[in-house]
């Protein structure tokens, strides 16, 4: 008497499925850890004083002494205002102010109600907006990476 | 004949053991880097949050110092008048990019092991020919002008003498890639 051969508990079809259903959550997880490398290779960490802002008041004239020193103490003692720096003999000066506390015309403001000669701030053309010091970095390939990156993944 | 091959093989073994030995007797006498003298990788608190190597830390204070000689300098305003130029709130500023890639470069130059300076080097960052956004070459004065700001925001951060000299001549090095006129 001949056996007829055991049935499989498991169709071929079935198999086939189980099969597609594995490769297809190992293609996700392999797809998710490939994201996951990215996004942490990409992260770029916060650049430190991010919001703080350069500006510069130009004066008419180079400064006495006396009337820097006064200029600076009222600069710096105008809120968001972190640090300045005045070049007398070139009669500018610079300082930094934090974005989310203070706008610039405000720093003029009390600049000119001390000085005794005209100031104005310092505009920057287009043109002028153009050229940099080139150490910014923003031509590299790995930072035009980086930006696109970052504008897909706001990590 | 076993036997010679086996003293053979053992002689071999020790010349080779004591020339390794020889080697790890003598210390290795190696300079201090300048990073390493501003501070090095010791781990201090950054005043803008989080820890931060001590050179790196240093350097940054000296680069931020000189960024406002520099802007306050009519000779340099031609080459970094985008500092100056005020972005929304909420973007990161010209000053603060600068000032973070300027301190990277000063890191790598300076002999920092675990920063990198991902951007141009200097001979293509200072040719209009080959970097669009330098409108005009450097000028020698325009370049003794960039270190004396540099010294100048040393000075301001009291750093030692024969270190701002050590400064001065690693930017020295960088002139003839700077100023190509």
């Amino acid at each position: 008497m001949i056996r007829s051969p055991e049935k499989p508990r498991t169709s071929f079809k079935s198999n086939m499925a189980n099969s597609s259903k594995r490769n297809l959550l190992i293609g996700g997880a392999l797809l998710l850890g490939i994201i996951a490398f990215v996004a942490l290779a990409l992260r770029q960490d916060p650049v430190p004083n991010a919001q703080v802002q350069l500006s510069r008041i130009d004066f008419e004239a180079p400064l006495e002494k006396q009337e820097a020193k006064a200029i600076q103490r009222a600069v710096m003692n105008t809120a968001g205002v972190k640090h300045c720096y005045l070049n007398a003999e070139a009669g500018t000066l610079t300082f930094s102010y934090d974005l989310r506390e203070q706008q610039n015309e405000v720093v003029l403001a009390a600049v000119q109600q001390t000085a005794a000669i005209d100031a104005r701030l310092y505009q920057v053309s287009e043109s002028a907006k153009a050229s940099s010091c080139p150490v910014t970095g923003a031509g590299s390939p790995v930072k035009k990476v980086l930006a696109f990156a970052s504008q897909i993944w706001p990590f | 004949m076993n036997t010679r091959l086996l003293i053979l093989l053992l002689g071999m073994a020790c010349l080779t053991f004591t020339a390794c030995d020889n080697d790890d007797d003598e210390p290795m006498m190696t300079e201090d880097t300048l990073y390493q003298k501003l501070g090095g990788t010791t781990m201090v608190t950054d005043p803008a949050g989080g820890m931060v190597e001590q050179g790196r830390l240093g350097l940054r204070s000296v680069v931020d110092s000189s960024i406002f000689v520099i802007a306050a300098d009519p000779v340099l305003s031609p080459y970094f008048a985008p500092l100056l130029a005020e972005v929304g709130n909420g973007n990161t500023t010209n000053l603060a990019i600068l000032s973070e890639n300027l301190t990277d470069f000063f890191c790598v130059a300076t002999g920092a092991e675990n920063y990198t300076y991902d951007g141009m080097d200097m001979v293509s960052a200072h040719d209009p020919a080959q970097n669009p956004r330098m409108a005009e070459k450097s000028t020698d004065a325009a370049y003794d002008a960039f270190i004396a700001a540099v010294a100048e925001g040393a000075m301001q951060n009291n750093v030692p003498e024969d270190l701002i000299g050590e400064v001065g001549a690693l930017l020295e090095t960088l002139r003839a890639d700077v100023v190509q006129q």
